[in-house]
């Protein structure tokens, strides 16, 4: 698959596939197309050549009802976490599930109120994205992201922004309801200890190269990796020879 | 045919039961899965322990994760003790996940919904508004006088953009309107003064309305709707984003920085804009009064015989008035402007609404003033 935006071209011949129960991370040093190649996983932007397929079913050769049922089953949470504005945090978390069930308010709110829990924002449920922290409307979107069970969440940077203990606790979380809820996670990220802690399996991008240099389990790849950048990206060694040069 | 999926028996032989056993059995998914204040409600009374077991419970999602943490609410607030040892794995953990950060309860006390007593509060929010206002206009006013002393941190290219933005890309919107006033006025004047035979006075109205009233107040209309919204948008995103922010710490005044170049472009050509309404407007007359029996030679004639320098100057001193009550509220507006999405279409609406405010209240006020002073 090629993948960017117009004429231009981020990143080329990618080829890779994401198992049932995968921990997937994409992987790669600022601006090398991570959050592209997501959108294009996403339905957001079409590949410029190539095909996204979903148990075989190629989602933007799809017809309109495969692609709503498809985008039924995932869930996507954002950077910045991609609250409504306008709603509160119960309003937000109950969108998807007043749009594509047809549960009574009381079970909405009762559904609502347990994800909020969940992600451990119980009493929030009438704030607005404006009066909660950053941490907390990542949180929230996740709170969102899962409202329909979804078979497959996709995080954008889940940890950017985040202090380190906020950000374990956020991998501690998706590890257990991705586990809990028998999901696929495919999470865009460069935080080394979150990729090497709980990722299962990953795909390294490169600017310079324009296309992926490796895949595989992240644990694996650290030591054995046959791509010398691979290697020195998860191991940091890179940065410290930068930090050592500045 | 309604399944049943749970039912609550006693675990012991005391009566009434002490401890209960809650059996969950089917299918528990978003949709069928009973409320869990269903069974909230059935929790028989006296009870002091229940144990849940699942032993035939076959699918299950959120929807029972969601039902049992509502009866472990209910449980906590009876001060029940709930055992969910003989359940799914993955569904312990999602109840241990739910109930591990205790409810936020922040205590807030009800807003008082009656009227009268919310009026103080209204009236001190009232007094605060207009209290920043008057403060936004002392900034601006000392940021111009930086401007003129040559001190201000003020680009001279982002003027020019200014400039441009509300100059020339506004002309088509200004000409259509003014040519359909100029219209809408020569069809008003003709039908009156047509009983009396006098319809070549249509010229001198049209022109005295364009160039006295209409000219002004309808550029300003439009400039308060296109320019006006624009600068709120455009520094409301701009607070979203942090950029003013980032000009604070820079120690770049906010007022020289992004107010001033905005309201000194619309301050320059809004008189540009004004007399170029009026030559529209008086075309859109002539236009209709041509039509009605009226020569073209006359129209210009008699145009030329009703307004003079005097008429221009006070339509002119009313759009350069105008332009700054347009700036300032636009500004204002965008500057004062929430940190989310919600805020920065507040905000725009804000500036259009207090902008023909202000433009109403200060030509009615221009009006006065000039009545008085005979001219």
């Amino acid at each position: 698959m090629s993948i960017g935006y117009g004429s231009r071209t981020v990143q080329q011949d990618l080829n890779f596939d994401v198992h049932k129960n995968d921990i997937f991370f994409i992987i790669g040093g600022s601006g090398c197309g991570k959050t592209t190649l997501l959108k294009h996983m996403i339905g957001l932007i079409a590949p410029s050549q190539g095909e996204v397929l979903y148990e075989g079913v190629n989602y933007y050769q799809a017809s309109e009802e495969t692609q709503l049922s498809l985008l039924q089953r995932w869930g996507i949470t954002y950077q910045s976490g991609a609250l409504f504005s306008s709603m509160t945090l119960a309003e937000n978390v109950a969108l998807p599930l007043q749009l594509y069930t047809d549960l009574s308010t009381k079970q909405i709110a009762e559904i609502v109120s347990y994800k909020l829990a969940l992600v451990g924002l119980a009493g929030y449920e009438t704030f607005y994205p404006a009066e909660i922290s950053g941490g907390m409307h990542k949180r929230a979107g996740l709170a969102r992201a899962i409202a329909l069970d979804p078979q497959l969440l996709f995080f954008d940077e889940p940890s950017a922004g985040l202090d380190p203990i906020s950000s374990l606790r956020l991998d501690q979380l998706i590890v257990q309801v991705c586990k809990a809820l028998n999901s696929t996670v495919i999470i865009v990220s460069h935080e080394l200890p979150s990729i090497l802690s709980i990722g299962t399996n990953c795909v390294f991008l490169d600017a310079q190269a324009k296309t992926m240099l490796a895949s595989g389990d992240p644990k694996h790849l650290v030591q054995h990796s046959q791509v010398e950048k691979v290697r020195q990206f998860l191991s940091r060694a890179g940065t410290a020879h930068t930090d050592t040069q500045a | 045919m309604t399944v049943l999926l749970f039912r609550f028996e006693p675990a012991t032989n005391q009566n009434p039961p002490q401890s209960v056993e809650l059996h969950l059995s089917g299918n528990w998914q978003l949709g069928k899965a009973p409320e869990g204040e269903s069974l909230c409600t059935a929790i028989p009374p006296e009870c002091k322990h229940i144990t849940v077991i699942s032993d035939k419970l076959q699918h299950w999602d959120s929807s029972l994760a969601a039902a049992l943490l509502q009866v472990a609410r209910q449980c906590e607030q009876q001060q029940i003790t709930l055992d969910t040892s003989q359940t799914p794995e993955a569904l312990q953990q999602l109840l241990q996940l739910a109930t591990a950060i205790p409810s936020y309860n922040p205590h807030i006390k009800p807003a008082d919904s009656r009227w009268l007593s919310q009026l103080p509060n209204k009236l001190a929010a009232q007094w605060k508004g207009l209290t920043r206002t008057l403060i936004f206009i002392g900034d601006i006013s000392l940021a111009l006088g930086n401007w003129l002393a040559g001190r201000a941190k003020t680009r001279r290219q982002d003027l020019f953009f200014f400039i441009h933005q509300v100059g020339p890309r506004a002309l088509a919107i200004v000409t259509l309107i003014a040519l359909l006033v100029g219209m809408i006025l020569a069809y008003l004047g003709s039908v009156q003064l047509r009983q009396l035979g006098a319809q070549v006075y249509v010229a001198d109205l049209v022109a005295i309305g364009m160039v006295r009233e209409m000219g002004a107040l309808m550029t300003a209309v439009i400039m308060a709707g296109r320019t006006g919204a624009a600068y709120a948008a455009q520094l409301g995103t701009m607070q979203v984003n942090e950029e003013i922010d980032a000009l604070k710490t820079m120690g770049i005044s906010t007022m020289e920085f992004l107010v001033l170049p905005r309201l000194l472009a619309l301050v320059f050509i809004m008189p540009l804009l004004c007399i170029y309404a009026d030559v529209v407007g008086i075309f859109g007359g002539a236009l209709v009064a041509t039509s009605m029996d009226v020569n073209l030679n006359q129209y210009i004639l008699q145009t030329q015989g009703a307004v003079d320098w005097v008429d221009i100057t006070t339509g002119l001193i009313k759009s350069i008035f105008f332009g700054i009550l347009i700036a300032i509220a636009g500004c204002q507006a965008g500057i004062e402007c929430g940190r989310n999405s919600d805020a920065v279409g507040m905000a725009a609406t804000n500036a259009v609404v207090r902008s023909i405010v202000y433009l109403v209240v200060a030509d009615a006020a221009f009006n006065i003033l000039y009545d008085k002073l005979g001219i």
